[in-house]
């Protein structure tokens, strides 16, 4: 009997985001935080790539889902919510960016290390390589993280949303409010300055 | 035939499948003969390659739950507050 009391409705069926943004407009809090669930690691890992940092990527990921519920009442579904969600979490990032570079002026350095707090790497572990392969992997991780702190914030919330998001030039071309011609420009750029970076890595 | 200048502004497009078939014939075909382009469109690829093996990161279980907190909290104050300018930019819980 207990089992049935339980608030399943939102679990058993998936609801389209539509449905969800809809009950969360709605002031259904339930609804809101199976949005968050659904997103969290994506914004997570935006966050993550745009700063290089994790206590900051987690601070951006609450600041992001924040402001989400303060203004998912005037979202009228222009684009799609993930969509007004990444250009929510790209704009926490920058702001974060352009206050972190006016307290220094240091950019990051070749040399420096991710900043963890525990000194791990934060992937999904894979069970199925040895100790060598995954150091290796680590590696590659991190190189790829100081190549994309690297970047220009402007080709890095490109790069990010598009290669390592997944999105289409269209999605980020809404979510950054950029042509596409600019999305194009931006990303080759980016690609272009990171396979310089990540050569080693790449012809290894 | 295509340059390699060409080629090399045009790479990314190629890769991401958004050229035309004959614009894509032509740089197979230079592809093929240019060891050089060859080498770099082969780069590009293994670029993105790293990117899809080594970029999911998880969300830490304790800032789910604290988000989740934060959120109830923005739902039980008083809709007038909603527009108001936060107090703090450091909304995050320290544990």
């Amino acid at each position: 009997m207990q089992e049935l009391n339980k608030p399943t409705t939102l679990k058993a069926l998936p609801l389209a985001d539509s449905e969800l943004v809809k009950r969360a407009q709605r002031g259904n809090t339930a609804a809101f935080e199976e949005l968050v669930k659904r997103y969290e690691p994506k914004v997570y890992n935006i966050a993550y790539r745009m700063l290089s940092n994790e206590e900051e990527a987690k601070d951006a990921l609450q600041d992001t889902f924040i402001r989400a519920f303060r203004f998912i009442k005037k979202f009228q579904g222009g684009s799609s919510f993930y969509t007004w969600l990444y250009r929510i979490t790209t704009n926490v990032c920058l702001t974060r960016l352009k206050r972190r570079k006016s307290k220094e002026s240091v950019t990051v350095s070749l040399d420096e290390p991710i900043q963890n707090d525990d000194d791990t790497v934060r992937e999904l572990p894979d069970e199925t390589h040895g100790p060598e392969i995954l150091f290796k992997r680590r590696q590659t991780q991190q190189a790829i993280q100081n190549a994309i702190s690297e970047l220009p914030s402007d080709y890095r919330s490109v790069v990010v949303l598009r290669d390592l998001q997944g999105l289409s030039n269209r999605e980020v071309g809404k979510a950054l409010q950029l042509s596409i011609a600019a999305v194009k420009s931006r990303l080759h750029r980016g690609r272009v300055f990171l396979r310089k970076r990540l050569s080693k890595y790449i012809e290894a | 035939m295509i340059s390699c200048y060409k080629l090399s502004l045009i790479i990314s497009e190629f890769i991401d499948g958004e050229l035309s078939t004959d614009v894509c014939y032509d740089i197979r075909e230079h592809i093929t003969y240019c060891p050089d382009c060859r080498r770099e469109h082969e780069q590009f690829v293994k670029l993105l390659t790293f990117f899809h093996c080594h970029c999911t990161l998880r969300v830490p279980v304790e800032v789910h739950t604290e988000l989740m907190e934060l959120i109830q909290e923005e739902f039980n104050k008083p809709s007038e507050k909603l527009n108001k300018p936060r107090k703090s930019t450091k909304i995050r819980k320290k544990i």
